[in-house]
């Protein structure tokens, strides 16, 4: 078993603000190994994008991160000194962002911009000194003879852009949001990079593309064996494509491990509300089935579930912090006092007096994900 | 072309680096697309036509500026030898029109040019860094800003005598607030774009993004701002020779020549008129290829015209 690509432990992010603390990530702790597609997954305000954006430590001064270690290729990036981390960020991990149409620079060609990356990452003789890199800005832009417009140019094939040549001389707002989401990619590829971190990468295209996207994403992996973390709030994207997935609510893990033993034995409520959510091809339901109620605050968070103001199951224990609790398979975490050995005859009674849990863990939700 | 022997050794090189340098630039592509924008054209040809012939203006008059060898007060077309008359000393307003382009154009250009880079400099550092830098950048350029300039022209003249630089240092530290102002509002803005973050992300320095990528992207209004205060410049420059600190007091710039007509704008018109004109159609003309500059920058707008 070789070392895990990037290992987070109980990494915690809070921004100070007016009204108080915020922590938008609460003790989260996970492992991503090589090659694998790994997904978290909740609904806005979770916090899967500042955990995303805490790895790379990209958020505001304000805030402020704490973790026991944050490993990265076996080196700790919460001692690592600035210039370290412009250095990983540049070359080992790789971001794409939610937004396509906002996450290109309106104003360099897409071509320039993926060029940049690659002269900067250095895989091309080629240099990038400030003013030369000034000048190719203002003045005279990439020549389409240099190697690294020419890996531009492969890589926007590589990821799927008709006429790369051409694509690549084109400004963002002149491709359509597909296209500028593989030129997102492809940038994000130029660095050569170990971990890709997605975040939601899918939202703003709609389905063909979306699926379009998911399979080079998984050909990308197949390629060069990066390791992916793919953030999205849509279950049935996760089952898709990730391995293992992190189900996040109100800035802390709900439930963790591998996405079949998930997806078809949910265990936390909340994940279970989730799965129900999703359209299925088998429907006879008129209405889905809508979580009532929204995320709560996350300033000055009362200790407990966050989960048991919109939960079914509530009881008194849940004002209490829940510990984690291991399932059957040995790739699956929850946290949820239901599943507390101590509370075996709750949850009991709560199952036969619903039923909606029994019936959603046996009835597979195949078919129904997007395809 | 092809049946053209292609051309050999070092000479090919520098042929071909020449024609790459033609067809990638993307300042020259800019610069094309102004050419098909029909206030570009104007203004181009208003712009470029005033400063050949002010940068010809030896070859092109047809008498000395200073020469005093005609009848005072001739008005315009009255005779061939003064196509646009003669001032009150019976001097050759034409000819003096032309040379005094030459000062009136270096000062207008040269003056807010050094506001635009140094309070463009200082405004995009202010607004990228926030906090304490911030605080401490905008409050000189407050300072700066409080300080009237026209106490300020008084003192450095005094000091350091009239000449051209001097009377652009004047101008330019009175600008400076202006292109600060606008560069960090712009930064304020865009510093929260999600490209920004893009760009930290693939593990660009500040420099690199201040320069490199947060600029590009505020040229327009820097040009918009460039192009008025230009013009701004040429009458501030007026109002300085007419209060005795500009350029010394021979040489005739379009400002100066509005003042000395003044006193008989009731009897000779063409006097103050005339030089009036040529501010106008310059700032004008400055004005309209400013817009065009701004619109083909602009990458967006272009497209959706």
């Amino acid at each position: 078993m070789t070392e895990p690509i990037l290992e987070v432990k109980n990494l915690t992010t809070s921004f100070s603000t007016d009204e108080g603390e915020l922590i938008a990530v609460d003790d989260v702790s996970f492992t991503i190994d090589r090659g694998e597609i790994f997904g978290i997954v909740g609904e806005s305000g979770s916090g899967k994008s500042v955990t995303a954006l805490s790895i790379l430590q990209l958020i505001d001064s304000t805030g402020q991160i704490d973790a026991d270690e944050i490993l990265f290729d076996g080196e700790d990036l919460l001692s690592a000194s600035d210039e370290e981390i412009r250095q990983i960020r540049g070359s080992k991990m790789g971001m794409i962002f939610q937004n396509p149409s906002t996450s290109l620079n309106p104003v360099l060609t897409v071509g320039e911009q993926i060029a940049e990356v690659v002269r900067h990452h250095g895989d091309v003789d080629e240099s990038d000194s400030f003013w030369r890199e000034m000048g190719r800005k203002y003045v005279t832009g990439t020549s389409t003879q240099s190697p690294s417009w020419k890996r531009a140019v492969s890589l926007l094939e590589k990821v799927g852009i008709p006429a790369p040549e051409e694509r690549a001389k084109d400004y963002p707002h002149q491709l359509s949001g597909g296209m500028k989401q593989r030129a997102m990619i492809a940038q994000a590829l130029a660095a050569d990079p170990e971990l890709i971190i997605a975040d939601e990468p899918t939202t703003a295209l709609d389905v063909t593309i979306e699926a379009q996207i998911l399979a080079e994403l998984e050909n990308l992996r197949e390629e060069f064996d990066v390791s992916i973390i793919f953030i999205t709030h849509d279950l049935g994207v996760i089952r898709e494509i990730c391995d293992n997935v992190t189900v996040m609510y109100a800035g802390e893990v709900m439930e963790a491990g591998d996405v079949r033993t998930i997806i078809e034995d949910p265990w936390h409520p909340y994940t279970q509300d989730l799965i129900a959510c999703i359209p299925r091809l088998s429907d006879d339901r008129e209405w889905l089935t809508v979580s009532e109620g929204n995320v709560p605050s996350l300033v000055n968070k009362e200790p407990g579930c966050p989960y048991r103001y919109r939960c079914d199951y509530e009881f008194g224990e849940c004002t209490t912090e829940s510990e984690k609790f291991a399932g059957s398979s040995a790739n699956h975490q929850v946290k949820c006092h239901l599943h507390d050995p101590e509370h075996d005859e709750q949850l009991a009674t709560m199952e036969r007096e619903s039923g909606l849990y029994d019936s959603q863990s046996t009835d597979s939700i195949d078919g129904g994900v997007s395809q | 072309m092809s049946h053209e022997k292609p051309p050999t050794g070092r000479f090919q090189g520098v042929v071909q680096y020449t024609q790459t340098v033609w067809n990638d630039s993307i300042a020259l592509d800019r610069i094309r697309e102004t050419t098909t924008h029909r206030k570009g054209q104007l203004g181009f040809l208003t712009v470029v036509g005033i400063a050949l012939l002010a940068v010809f203006a030896p070859i092109v008059a047809p008498h000395d500026p200073q020469a005093i060898d005609g009848t005072p007060f001739i008005a315009p077309g009255m005779t061939g030898e003064h196509i646009l008359g003669t001032d009150s000393y019976g001097r050759d307003i034409f000819s003096r029109l032309l040379y005094g382009g030459r000062i009136s154009l270096v000062i207008g250009i040269g003056a807010t040019g050094v506001a635009a880079v140094v309070g463009t400099i200082i405004g995009v550092i202010s607004g990228y860094y926030g906090g304490l830098v911030d605080d401490v950048l905008m409050r000189f350029i407050d300072a700066l800003w409080a300080l009237p300039w026209l106490v300020l022209a008084i003192l450095i003249i005094s000091i350091f005598g009239r000449s051209i630089t001097n009377v652009i240092l004047i101008i330019s530290i009175a600008y400076i607030d202006d292109f600060a102002r606008i560069g960090r509002g712009e930064v304020l803005a865009i510093r929260e774009e999600e490209y920004i973050l893009a760009a930290k992300n693939i593990g660009l320095g500040d420099l690199s993004i201040m320069s490199g990528t947060v600029l590009p992207n505020m040229v327009g209004p820097i040009i918009v701002q460039f192009t008025i205060f230009t013009a701004r410049a040429i009458l501030v420059e007026s109002a300085l020779s007419f209060l005795g600190l500009g350029v010394s007091p021979a040489t005739p710039t379009w400002g100066m020549m509005l003042g000395d007509g003044r006193d008989y704008i009731m009897d000779a018109w063409h006097i103050a008129i005339l030089p009036g004109l040529a501010i106008v159609i310059t700032t004008l003309g400055i004005n309209l290829y400013g817009d065009a500059l701004r619109d083909s920058f602009d990458v967006k707008q272009t497209r959706e015209d």
